[in-house]
């Protein structure tokens, strides 16, 4: 791919690759910012290649996590030395639910998904909210797409618990 | 009667915060740049702080080393003078000479009067 395209390609996705990456870093939007500066400095002097195995975007998923593992597991070490001294405190972002809306339902929403486990949690936004299908949230955890749909079913079934569905009648 | 899914409300709930986040998001050319003050580029100061923290660590070490070494050598040591001290100050050969079997010291101690005998 061309270097312009893929600048292009990334520039697309970029507000797409942004939520990623703080879901990556849980939460934290400046940490986010900087391992998507990260990942764009890999992509674009070519340090890692898009062989075309994958969609593009899948294939871009795959090196932010990556990348923001790599930074969790270096800012753990350099806690041990001065490194804390260095970290910034995360912005505030502010509450989605009273920006978006006030409903109570939405406040529920919201809780239950924290109440879920990571990999749920995971695999939830980038089929819902990334409009991945299981099969390529797979390739971007790393994981079986077998997995993958076990951890979708498992978040699902969760959620309909912890806010008190009823069973369907269809 | 039908219930409402759960996960219908998630699907719109995700919409939602998806357009949010898409107008917050910093923007594309900022993030390629990559942020000013940035601990990305605030990394190198850390290590290089580090760095002068261990090489201080290290030159003080070898330096207070060195010094307890010359104080050392500027104190005599204290000996105390006993009756055999003058064979450390003769040559081997002669000392040989002098005590010429092994293992016969006494004899020769007393022989030179150095054997309790010679001591009142």
């Amino acid at each position: 791919m061309e270097p312009r395209d893929l600048e292009a390609q990334l520039e697309l996705l970029h507000p797409l690759g942004f939520a990623w990456s703080v879901r990556c870093c849980r939460g934290d939007r400046v940490q986010a910012e900087d391992v998507l500066h990260l990942a764009y400095v890999k992509i674009l002097e070519g340090r890692v290649k898009f062989e075309g195995r994958s969609a593009f975007k899948t294939w871009l998923f795959g090196i932010i996590r990556w990348t923001a593992y790599e930074q969790h597991r270096r800012g753990w070490v350099e806690s041990l030395w001065l490194g804390r001294w260095w970290r910034e405190w995360p912005d505030p972002a502010p509450d989605h639910a009273e920006t978006i809306d006030s409903e109570k339902r939405v406040a529920q929403l919201k809780q239950a998904l924290a109440r879920l486990s990571k990999k749920q949690a995971d695999v939830l936004h980038l089929v819902f909210y990334q409009d991945l299908t299981v099969h390529e949230a797979a390739e971007v955890l790393g994981m079986r797409p077998g997995t993958v749909r076990t951890h979708y079913e498992r978040g699902k079934e969760r959620l309909r618990v912890l806010l008190g569905a009823k069973e369907l009648v269809r | 009667m039908t219930e409402r899914d759960p996960i219908d409300d998630l699907r719109e709930f995700f919409a939602l915060s998806r357009d949010a986040d898409a107008a917050r998001a910093p923007s594309f050319d900022r993030v390629r740049r990559g942020r000013a003050g940035s601990r990305l580029r605030r990394r190198w100061l850390m290590w290089v702080a580090s760095g002068s923290v261990v090489a201080a660590a290290a030159v003080a070490v070898v330096i207070g080393t060195r010094g307890s070494d010359e104080r050392t050598a500027a104190v005599e040591p204290v000996r105390l003078r006993s009756a055999t001290d003058f064979l450390l100050e003769m040559a081997p050969a002669t000392v040989s000479a002098a005590v010429p079997r092994i293992g016969d010291v006494n004899d020769w101690f007393t022989l030179n009067g150095l054997g309790k005998e010679s001591r009142t």
